[in-house]
């Protein structure tokens, strides 16, 4: 009981983490809470069930058609709407990233019809870790998660484009000085950030085996807890708090009842910011 | 400034007029649309209150609106309770639920403030779900008593829909004033001056957290008491009313119409609801129509619908 | 052009805010080398007519000559690659950045590998920075940043300087380091647009002084051609004492 209740808490929590890291670096440019962002999630694991169901490609390649396929749409999305929110009042931000989430949601429901659909995909065969029967795709997550936050971490140091995410992030108006073309670092960093979303989706399918439009509204909503939690614009806090909401959930879930799982993230996430108001990680940090 | 003050109460009475003899030239429909859109008024004017007042963007509207919707309820039917009581009570405990949430939220960044709100939503529908021996839970509370307008027992059962109207339209009357009151006293001074600069505020002496306290616990109150006309209204409850779209609408409401101003919201509750009736015809695409909508809205008048349609108003008048 | 290298020629500018405007039609001529210093009284324009030079303002009417170019309609980044370098009003750094990430991002909009030798340039100028190269801006002190947003302006070697009140909060030592490299800039050939409220000061180390006063250019000349008293009059009531009506001085 106790592995299984780590193991799916790790798997739930990297799941998460790799939703939660593309919100968090929106938000770190563009000071805006992004409320289409689980909808990201949504669409890639729709992209990678409609490759694999109508294209008929294999899982494998499913996955980057699913980023890819994100990729583009978001990128019409951050160029319509996303850089219109730079230097926009925060209440616009949100407003408009609702009208996005309803938008997604509900054309993906006229589309593919609002029932759930059934992911068949992926590799869930158990392989025993501590005497547990663990799932290669929940191995898959977590690797995932890890290589991606590391490959992140790196980015944002070493990269040119990751420098300057982080100086649009702390100074806006220095970065207009020193010629930064503002709205093309808003953009593709909300393409980054959703497709990491769509990422988590395409893999996380497997798993959770099915699939509906309204599927992203949750996410969306756990995913502020977790950016919260772990300190807004903290990469590392990012992860770490997904595992632990991630964990939390799933010893909730197996010891208390499903019904209340979906309430741990804020009745933790209020719990948090009671004792410490600027989140577990609270470095000043932005990335 | 004065022209302006007499355009202002002159379009409210208009308005006002307009609406007591509506019923007459409606059809039992519109009269329904237009008893939505008073329903919506009451928890939009406890948004405005906390967003357009005090600076602060609460998702906990529509929580509140729900827990005095089962506050209302559970005391009609278990205790028998007369409708004004209920109300009130319903106001009363939303009031008290936002105390405790308040003290560690407002104290909080404005996007993580945003965020406990959205989750206090999330927690309050949880709970709607599993306190089964009190609220039933998916089921939820059905055959909830009509308004009795009386002192304590027995009274007028309000059952047309024709009086559901007036009674919707009297109750938003007093909201109104209500909320008119509260802005334009001291304490709703102090709120605007936090709004516009919350340092300079805090360093003349306004107990910032204190009012902004206030304006949380009153929005709390405004919208307790819009869930109790609702739940009599529709007679039932169940926690989709937790469900974030109605939080969306209230925004959209309040935003829409014109956030820190009192036409802006009332116009916003007409029009919005009468969009979404409107987008009926077209089901499929309706929940499409009204995000894009929104989007449109929000860039092309950030400020909201009345404000722009005032400044279109006077500007020729200034210009001669 | 190369006769005009380094020339700022302002004409019956108009720039603002959107519908607002603020600098009203004005005229300012800054020869190659000069060092001028415009001053003038709170909410004048100076900043906004800083802005309105580097395409961060509004600019409705009028032309920005430099270099035999106009400059009116041009964006940031293409304004630094023609020459002229921008240090604004308050802070301009990156907070959790190191010194160095600091001045990586100075050279965003030059050529790639612009910025190697540049760097050494900027350590002498201001080696204090050398010392800190590893250190967050954050942790600078207000003169060391000061320094640093110098540095990263100067990084893209400029051959105009604008800059907007480098003296706030620095205490009068730190002013007089910063006020001396200013100097070595300017005679190193940058011709340098200073906004300065520490009107002393300026007057000391600028070639010519300007005043600017509800968007206008109202006098302008050397130095030596005005007192304090005189100054502060024009501040105040916009014309010279003894002046008839509008006075336009000219060196
Ligand atoms: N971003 C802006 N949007 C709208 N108005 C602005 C903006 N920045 C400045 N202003 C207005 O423009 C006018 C001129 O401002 P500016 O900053 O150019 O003055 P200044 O001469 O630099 O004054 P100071 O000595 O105080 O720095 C002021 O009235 C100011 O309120
Ligand atoms: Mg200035």
């Amino acid at each position: 009981m106790l592995t299984d209740v780590a193991v799916n808490g790790i798997t739930a929590g990297s799941v998460y983490a790799l939703v939660a890291v593309g919100m968090t670096i929106i938000f770190g440019v563009l000071r805006a809470i992004n409320f289409a962002h689980g909808e990201y999630y949504m669409l890639g694991t729709f992209g990678a069930w409609w490759a694999i169901e109508t294209v008929e490609l294999p899982y494998l390649v499913s996955i980057p058609a699913a980023v890819v396929i994100v990729g583009v749409i978001a990128f019409a999305i951050g160029v319509l709407v996303m850089r219109r929110l730079i230097d926009a009042p925060f209440q616009i931000g949100v407003v408009a990233t609702l009208g996005v989430s309803l938008v997604l949601q509900n054309v993906v429901i006229l589309v593919f019809g609002g029932s759930y659909k059934m992911f068949d995909g992926g590799w869930i065969e158990p392989v025993d870790i501590f005497g547990a029967g663990v799932s290669q795709q929940r191995i898959i997550i977590v690797i995932a998660a890890l290589v991606i936050f590391g490959g992140l971490e790196l980015m944002v140091r070493r990269t040119r484009f990751g420098k300057t995410m982080r100086a649009v992030a702390q100074n806006i108006e220095a970065c207009k000085i020193m010629g930064v073309d503002v709205p093309r670092v808003v953009t593709g960093t909300f393409v980054l950030g959703c497709c990491l979303a769509a990422l988590s989706g395409a893999l996380t399918a497997p798993v959770t085996g099915s699939l509906y439009g309204g599927m992203g509204t949750a996410i969306t909503v756990k995913t502020f807890a977790i950016i919260v939690m772990g300190g807004v614009g903290n990469v590392g806090g990012t992860l770490l708090a997904a595992w632990l909401l991630g964990l939390m959930e799933s010893a909730v879930a197996g010891y208390l009842g499903l019904q209340f799982r979906d309430a741990v993230a804020f009745v933790a996430l209020i719990a948090v910011l009671t004792v410490m108001p600027g989140g577990l990680f609270s470095r000043r940090e932005r990335f | 400034m004065g022209s302006d003050m007499r355009l202002r109460i002159g379009g409210f009475a208009g308005f006002l007029a307009l609406l007591l003899v509506a019923p007459a030239f409606l059809g039992e429909y519109q009269v329904h649309a237009l008893i939505v859109s008073l329903t919506f008024l009451l928890p939009a004017l406890g948004l405005n209150l906390i967003l357009g007042y005090a600076g602060m963007l609460s998702f906990a509207q529509m929580a509140f609106f729900g827990i005095g919707a089962y506050v209302s309820a559970l005391m009609a039917m278990r205790w028998g309770t007369p409708f004004w009581l209920n109300f009130l009570a319903a106001g009363v405990v939303a009031g008290v639920v936002a105390l405790p949430l308040g003290i560690p939220a407002l104290r909080l960044r404005k996007y993580s403030f945003v965020m406990c709100t959205l989750g206090f939503a999330v927690i309050a529908q949880t709970l709607a779900k599993n306190w089964v021996s009190v609220t039933r839970g998916d089921l939820g509370l059905s055959n909830v008593p009509r308004p009795m307008l009386g002192l304590w027992s027995g009274g007028i059962e309000i059952r047309g829909i024709t009086s559901y109207y007036y009674l919707a339209l009297g109750l938003s009357v007093i909201a109104v004033l209500a909320f008119l009151a509260i802005v334009s006293s001291p304490a709703g001074r102090y709120m605007i001056a936090i709004r516009e600069d919350e340092t300079l505020a805090a360093s003349v002496g306004a107990p910032t957290w204190r009012y902004r306290m206030a304006a949380f616990v009153l929005s709390g109150v405004f919208a307790g008491c819009g869930g109790s006309f609702y739940v009599h209204y529709y007679t039932v409850i169940s926690p989709t009313i937790f469900d974030p779209y109605y939080g969306n609408t209230l925004l959209v409401i309040v935003l829409g119409g014109g956030v820190g101003t009192l036409g802006g919201v009332v116009a916003g509750s007409f029009i919005f609801v009468a969009l979404s009736e409107v987008l009926r015809v077209a089901p499929d695409i309706r929940m499409i129509a009204y995000g894009l909508l929104l989007i449109v809205v929000v860039f092309g008048c950030p400020e909201g619908l009345l404000p722009l349609l005032m400044r279109k108003l006077r500007r020729p008048t200034h210009a001669t | 052009m190369p006769a005009e290298s380094g020339t700022l020629d302002i004409q019956a500018l108009r720039a603002g805010y959107g519908p607002l405007e603020i600098i009203r039609s004005l005229d300012l001529k800054v020869e190659a080398g000069e060092f001028v210093a415009l001053m003038g009284p709170n909410g004048a324009g100076k900043s906004t007519l800083l802005k309105s030079i580097f395409g961060m303002a509004t600019v409705t009417d009028g032309r920005i000559g430099w270099e035999g170019q106009d400059l009116r309609g041009r964006k940031p980044g293409h304004i630094l690659r023609a020459g002229i370098a921008y240090v604004p009003q308050g802070r301009c750094n990156f907070p959790q950045m190191s010194v160095d990430e600091n001045l990586d991002m100075a050279t965003y909009a030059a050529p790639k590998g612009v910025g190697k030798a540049e760097r050494d340039y900027v350590f002498d100028l201001f080696p204090i920075l050398r010392e800190r190269r590893r250190m967050p801006a954050g942790y600078l002190s207000g003169g060391e940043q000061q320094m640093l947003e110098m540095g990263m302006a100067m990084l893209l070697r400029p051959r105009l300087l604008l800059i907007d009140e480098p003296s706030v909060g620095l205490s009068p030592q730190t002013i007089q380091k910063v006020f001396a490299e200013m100097i070595r800039i300017n005679q190193a050939g940058c011709t340098i647009l200073l906004v300065e409220q520490n009107t002393r000061k300026a007057m000391e180390v600028a070639s010519r002084a300007a005043v600017l006063r509800l968007g206008q250019v109202i006098w302008t000349g050397p130095p030596s051609a005005i007192s304090f008293a005189e100054l502060g009059e024009i501040f105040m009531t916009g014309r010279l004492p003894g002046a008839p009506d509008e006075t336009r001085g000219q060196p």
